[in-house]
């Protein structure tokens, strides 16, 4: 009964805690009056800053100072992505390569 | 009976883009089930976690608490911080919204780094209904999500699947999607090599684990300060500061 109840308590507070940061923008933005070209300017240029942030928001483990061969596998497959996606533009395509060639790496490297 | 058809060309269209998602999805949400059951919460609760929270890595952060006296406060502000990101995401996406009134609580729901990638990257062909699909592309992605969690927790200790990796996918989508944003226009590629070189400094300056208000807070200042400079790479944006419109 009692980890009946924290559990319930974890999950509850997570879930608000990620709602409240999903929900925010929403509803400043519905009472943002007056500033509307500055919301403009931002609504066209955060969504492209927003994804430089999860790029290395999921590489920040990447650790070059040992020998770390996960880091290694991670940014050459990241790198090897990249440059399919920017001479080929066909995302399916270059995302199977990195996943595939960062599959390869961690068990060869 | 057109409801119908309008959904299902619909779900056709944002599936495709939705496979990076699942394999990724597939293997992580395994994992957490995995790792929730091994440290005895359970399958029923590993998924209630996966539905109601919906958000990979402050659930993973969380997982420790279970097994502890109960702490909400670190539950809570830690769960706070990593997620703060999703701020920005509805910044990006408020005026997409705003068109599917109905299904809009949910979009706002489910709205995960995934979700918001595709969905600030591709769009539905012309004929597809637009509210539609990205309802079909959060729920996919929610559904991945919880499924592949209830999977690994009943697998308990069905250790591996020899598929080590392939999580990787999703850091793969990320950084394609990035690739397009940088191609799109000179104010994207501006804007996204702020995102990335602030969000790297931050990272230098406070460590991997608590780097992301203050790289929010980097971006914006930024954005802000250099607004002149950034948007005057766009025409639309740099006559509207002509006319003007700044405010």
């Amino acid at each position: 009964m009692e980890t009946t109840i924290k559990y319930s308590i974890i999950i509850g507070l997570a879930a608000l805690a990620t709602q409240i940061t999903r929900w925010a923008p929403f509803i400043l933005l519905s009472k943002a009056k007056g500033s509307f070209a500055f919301l403009q300017y931002l609504g066209k240029v955060v969504p492209s800053a927003a994804i430089g942030l999860l790029v290395v928001y999921c590489l920040r483990d990447l650790d070059f100072s040992a020998q770390a061969s996960r880091s290694i596998a991670a940014a050459t497959s990241a790198a090897l992505t990249a440059a399919i996606q920017a001479a080929k533009g066909k995302t399916p395509f270059s995302i199977a390569a990195g996943t595939l060639a960062y599959m390869l790496l961690i068990r060869l490297v | 009976m057109q409801t119908y058809k309008e959904l299902k060309k619909a779900l056709l269209a944002a599936f495709p883009h939705t496979v990076p998602v699942l394999t990724g999805f597939l293997f992580l949400g395994i994992a957490y089930g995995m790792y929730m059951d091994s440290i005895g919460v359970g399958a029923v609760w590993a998924l209630a976690s996966s539905l109601a929270v919906f958000a990979g890595s402050a659930q993973y952060l969380c997982a420790p608490f279970f097994l502890a006296p109960l702490d909400w406060a670190s539950v809570f502000f830690l769960t706070l911080m990593i997620n703060a990101r999703h701020f920005f995401y509805g910044l990006s996406l408020s005026r997409q919204y705003s068109a599917s009134k109905a299904l809009r609580p949910y979009l706002i729901f489910a709205l995960c780094d995934e979700t918001f990638s595709l969905l600030t990257s591709v769009d539905p062909p012309e004929d597809v209904n637009r509210a539609y699909f990205y309802f079909f592309v959060s729920a996919l992605n929610h559904f991945y999500w919880s499924f592949a969690t209830l999977l690994g927790a009943l697998a308990g200790s069905l250790a591996s699947f020899g598929l080590e990796g392939i999580e990787f996918s999703l850091c793969a989508l990320f950084v394609a999607m990035f690739v397009e944003h940088l191609k799109k226009s000179k104010l994207n590629c501006a804007a996204g090599l702020i995102g990335a070189s602030a969000s790297i400094c931050a990272i230098l300056l406070a460590g991997a684990d608590s780097f992301i208000p203050i790289a929010m807070g980097a971006i914006v200042a930024f954005l802000s300060v250099f607004r002149k400079q950034v948007a005057g790479l766009d025409i639309n944006l740099a006559l509207e500061d002509v006319n003007g419109n700044n405010d």
